[in-house]
């Protein structure tokens, strides 16, 4: 048989399967770089003029306009706060934003459902898209991130429900973000009954929003955070204290006791971070003197390397 | 022959059918990154205005600078960051301008965390409320281990970006680094890619973004052209591993060593370009892991002897299908290499794709036309 016909059609396949390739990063580069778009700014002046006049824009007749509107919405409601929970309801069912958004974040996974969710989440839904959406578990965190943003602020009465659902694994990065979110969507948190699950993210939630706000009231179900046994809630636990301001003392002693060396470390920096002078720490400085530590003189060395008057930063 | 030819040219199949499936599985994961980036962006990034709690950086400019490098430095877009810049204050011209600008003023230096520390004389930090982020240390040793880690011992925050004083980071690109950090939650490190693309070929640019050499980057002069490595560390790893050490690669050692306790070694990594020595880089995202350079000379030698092969060997009444196939091979790879690089300066330049593209493009058409007419000798195709 031919050398050449035989290898010549593979050689040939393979290279125009990578030019097909690269052609589809071209279309795509183009898709997702489109930041100064003309019809991205269309779509943000026909929400701007309903926003302002109240003239409701026409359904967008292409699935990629209906996205752009859809950022749009997200853009606007973000960062102007431009429409009203009504209004958006209405655009979202009069564009069939909803749908078709709701249909992404079922039928895709990954990113893009992320990103069908992060969309979603400026919309008020009603009942059965909230049902469908109760039924989606993303695998990314950012589109659990979000799927829990939707079903709080549908019902902020369950809010600790929601947070504390099993086979939820926000990783605790995101916590702050959900704070953020929440806070923009004015849900109010209860600290409390969070902190009371014990569980890992409803304990890391009530902890960052008493640290953001610097709850005083709330500083000793911080302290009896420190005996929490996931080790992100206690390190939230100490943070928190050292935003309030606590003394330090033995209770604070006691739960640094049981962590390794790195650990501690990280301990002695917190505070030090939150203007904790070497001798406010002078507890802990004792305790790591009493067992031989090398920190001993970890916090004393840390503050003299510091100018005074850049101890604190608000 | 005909085997050696056969076997050569299964060889350079094969090498190509490698090349071809990275680069398609680099692409899908080059447009997730893409887009989770967007996602990050659009949503503000992992840092909150006006909130002390969220993740600080402690980007580390090793080198010489001028005040006005130094200035757009402090310009970071990210919330809770500090400067550290670390150099021999004899070596920089106007160190005493630059001291006396930013009210720098020297503070005790104890060293606390057991790293080895080479050559340090003084640390300052400013007096000035405005510029309390930043912190100048001068060290009188030139290797980038010692710098980093003088660096590594002051630093403030948990994370470290230790760079070069050739490159500035872009707007957003902290903020890509550290989700893209964190949301790795068992240790390890992130790594970014600025390139200078003031000269050389924006081929082999194009074709080093997308067939990078995967793990331990280092500094690379591709076609006059340096890709400079960025490290995102958090700084209890460089502490528990006993701080940088060795010479050059020094940087891209530690980061071997942190990535032992990552359980898989596919690390996101951010490509950006340096316009110019003092311009903002931009970054972008190519997971792309690439080949070693000796099969990429092999394949282009073996595919050069393989055109040499065709036109010369006495195939008698296969003149037409010489012409025809090596015509159709030259097609190929002239558009394969056509295709990449338009793919590659699209994913390594936002906004200037359009005439520069046009002119590479012609470039790659044109050349390879007077090249293989060097080797198609008209004699060849005389019967």
């Amino acid at each position: 048989m031919n050398f050449y016909a035989i290898s010549l059609p593979i050689l040939i396949v393979l290279h125009l399967i990578e030019g097909v390739a690269l052609v589809w990063l071209l279309v795509l580069r183009y898709k997702l770089g489109r930041e100064d778009n003309a019809p991205l700014r269309d779509a943000m002046s026909r929400l701007y003029r309903y926003a302002v006049d109240g003239v409701l824009p026409a359904p967008p007749r292409t699935t990629r306009r209906r996205w752009l509107m859809a950022e749009a919405l997200f853009s606007l409601t973000r960062h102007l706060s431009l429409l009203s929970v009504d209004e958006r309801r209405q655009l979202g069912h009069r564009c069939s934003l909803i749908y078709h958004l709701l249909k992404d974040a079922e039928h895709s996974d990954g990113v893009a459902q992320s990103e069908a969710l992060q969309l979603l989440s400026v919309i008020p839904l009603d009942d059965k898209s909230v049902e469908r959406l109760a039924r989606t578990v993303p695998a990314e965190p950012m589109g659990q991130l979000y799927r829990m943003l939707i079903l709080i602020v549908y019902s902020p009465d369950r809010v600790t429900e929601i947070i504390d659902s099993d086979g939820l694994h926000l990783s605790g990065y995101l916590v702050p973000r959900l704070v953020a979110r929440l806070e923009e969507c004015r849900v109010v948190l209860p600290v409390r009954s969070l902190l009371a699950t014990g569980a890992l993210l409803p304990s890391l939630v009530a902890l960052r929003v008493v640290a953001r706000y610097e709850l005083g009231d709330y500083w000793e179900e911080v302290f009896e955070a420190l005996q929490s046994p996931h080790r992100e809630v206690r390190m939230a636990a100490i943070k928190t204290l050292a935003v309030l301001g606590v003394t330090i003392d033995r209770r604070v002693v006691e739960a640094t006791a049981a962590m390794s060396v790195a650990e501690r470390r990280e301990v002695l920096r917190i505070f030090l971070r939150e203007g904790y002078s070497a001798m406010a720490l002078q507890p802990l400085s004792d305790a790591e003197a009493s067992i031989g530590s090398p920190l001993a003189e970890y916090a004393v060395c840390r503050t003299l390397s510091r100018k005074r008057t850049l101890v604190k930063t608000l | 022959m005909l085997v050696t030819i056969l076997c050569t040219f299964l060889a350079f199949v094969l090498y190509e059918a490698v090349v071809l499936v990275r680069c398609v599985v680099g692409l899908i994961r080059v447009s997730h990154a893409l887009r989770r980036a967007r996602i990050i962006l659009r949503d503000g990034g992992s840092s909150d205005n006006d909130d002390r709690h969220t993740f600080g950086v402690s980007v580390v400019v090793v080198g010489a600078l001028s005040s006005s490098a130094l200035e757009s430095r402090l310009a970071i877009d990210y919330t809770y960051f500090e400067l550290i810049w670390v150099a021999d204050l004899k070596e920089v011209g106007g160190a005493e301008a630059i001291l006396e600008r930013y009210d720098m003023s020297a503070v005790d230096f104890s060293p606390s965390e057991g790293l080895p520390l080479q050559g340090v004389r003084r640390v300052f930090r400013s007096r000035a409320r405005r510029y309390r982020r930043l912190v100048i240390v001068d060290c009188a040793s030139g290797s980038l281990a010692d710098c980093a880690n003088c660096a590594a011992e002051v630093a403030n925050y948990d994370l470290l970006v230790i760079t070069e004083n050739r490159v500035i980071l872009s707007p957003s690109s902290l903020t890509l680094l550290v989700d893209a950090l964190l949301r790795r939650s068992d240790g390890g490190w992130v790594m970014g890619l600025a390139a200078n693309r003031l000269a050389g070929s924006e081929l082999m640019l194009a074709e080093r973004v997308l067939l990078l050499a995967g793990g331990g980057a280092r500094n690379e002069r591709i076609g006059g052209r340096i890709v400079v490595p960025i490290y995102l560390f958090r700084r209890d790893d460089v502490i528990g591993t006993g701080g940088f050490a060795g010479s050059g690669d020094a940087v891209a050692g530690l980061a071997r060593r942190c990535a032992v306790r990552s359980r898989d070694g596919l690390l996101p990594l951010y490509v950006g370009e340096v316009q110019s020595a003092d311009v903002t880089a931009r970054l972008h995202i190519n997971p792309l892991s690439g080949m070693p350079i000796v099969p990429v000379i092999f394949s282009q030698l073996a595919l050069l002897w393989l055109f040499t092969i065709i036109v010369s060997a006495p195939f008698e009444g296969y003149f037409v299908a010489d012409v025809l196939l090596v015509s159709m091979l030259w097609v190929v790879c002239v558009l394969r290499s056509t295709l990449s690089t338009i793919g590659a300066v699209m994913l390594a330049s936002a906004e200037e794709c359009g005439s520069r593209v046009r002119r590479v493009a012609w470039r790659i058409i044109f050349s390879p036309f007077f090249r293989i007419r060097d080797i198609m000798l008209p004699k060849n195709f005389v019967k």
